[in-house]
């Protein structure tokens, strides 16, 4: 029999203050409140002080925690409306689609700086998305981020969850793609140049 | 590369990237970071609370000392100067007052009792061996007026024989040496 989280927590550990069981959920959420706060803002920084706030709105609202069946979803809802208002007021600014290069691959040394190379496009291809498809892609790269819990997050049935994962994962490939073959071109473009000269 | 290993190689890409993406390693002790702020939040909070109720406090008192004052000097006025202490003067001023007016009580007293005493006309009479009869009845005082003088009798031919009055101015007087 599925029980869930609070449920389990409520039965084994005895009763708290609110003062408590909120330095509980700090201890034991404040990673996964971080990381949804980062999935929105991309700026550990800014992550941080998401997540600060969070906490600070759930110790005001410490009376409803004991009756919250699924603290991980609450959490995460508070957490992306802070995150959403944050990235609000403080806008980043996102680059054209035009100036978009796909990182060459490589190996050793240079793979970190691959990565983060590879990152920061992806992070400029979400950013091209429409709203709902990037609201849910973002939540689904969150470390054990069930469909269930993003579903509740963002308040929408878990089908339109899944379908929306599914749409967004076909654009950003379609726009992959598009990139692949324009540096297939360019680097025939190359070769060519190269083998004029 | 045919279309169809274009395909793979971005959905392998993806999958890559998007594993890479939601990884975000927080700063070592983020959760007593987090801890530590909301403790000075808490206290924050706390300290506004105090200095409100305390500020609300002060002015519940000014308030209610204002309204004190304005309610006491509008009804206890006259009490308020009543219970004044009077100065050594008037103090004495009242001892004095005060001994005459026992004075003027007692004078009075005495003159009601004589009042009295006089005024009970059958004691009276009884005690001086009168009777009441032989005493002459009181009467309107015209009445007595009227029979001791007549009214005068005027003719009218009496008035014909008064003489016109000349009015003449008034002559200045000559100052005397």
């Amino acid at each position: 029999m599925y029980l869930p989280e609070q449920v389990i927590l409520s039965r084994t550990i005895p009763a708290q203050s609110a003062d408590e069981q909120v330095e509980a959920v700090v201890r034991l959420h404040a990673r996964f409140v971080y990381q949804v706060a980062y999935a929105v803002l991309r700026h550990p920084q800014e992550a941080e002080d998401a997540a600060q706030e969070t906490f600070i709105r759930v110790w005001k609202h410490a009376k409803e925690l004991s009756g919250v069946l699924n603290q991980r979803a609450w959490l995460a809802r508070i957490a992306w409306r802070v995150a959403v208002d944050r990235r609000r007021k403080h806008p980043v600014a996102s680059d054209d689609e035009d100036l978009l290069e796909l990182p060459a691959g490589g190996a050793g040394a240079e793979e970190s700086v691959i990565r983060s190379q590879q990152v920061a496009l992806l992070e400029r291809m979400v950013a091209t998305l429409p709203r709902e498809l990037r609201e849910t892609l973002t939540l689904s790269t969150v470390e054990e981020m069930t469909s269930v819990e993003i579903a509740e997050v963002l308040e929408v049935p878990e089908s339109s969850v899944r379908g929306r994962l599914l749409r967004a994962r076909q654009l950003l490939r379609e726009k992959l793609q598009v990139l692949m073959e324009r540096n297939q071109k360019d680097e025939k473009k190359d070769f060519k140049a190269g083998a004029d000269v | 590369m045919n279309s169809e290993d274009q395909k793979h190689a971005a959905e392998q890409w993806l999958n890559d990237a998007l594993a890479h993406y939601g990884v975000a390693e927080p700063r070592a002790g983020l959760e007593t970071r987090i801890l530590a702020n909301l403790d000075a939040h808490v206290s924050q909070r706390r300290r506004r609370w105090i200095f409100a109720l305390a500020a609300s406090a002060a002015v519940v008192v000014v308030f209610a000392m204002l309204m004190a004052n304005v309610r006491g000097s509008r009804q206890d006025a006259p009490n308020h100067v009543a219970r004044q202490t009077p100065p050594l003067e008037i103090k004495s001023a009242n001892a004095t007052q005060a001994a005459a007016i026992q004075r003027q009580r007692e004078n009075l007293q005495l003159s009601a009792q004589r009042h009295a005493t006089v005024h009970k006309p059958a004691a009276f009479l009884r005690a001086v061996g009168m009777k009441q009869e032989s005493l002459p009845v009181v009467r309107p005082l015209s009445e007595q007026v009227a029979e001791q003088r007549p009214a005068p009798s005027i003719n009218i031919s009496d008035l014909k024989t008064i003489q016109a009055i000349e009015v003449r101015e008034l002559t200045p007087i000559k100052e005397i040496d």
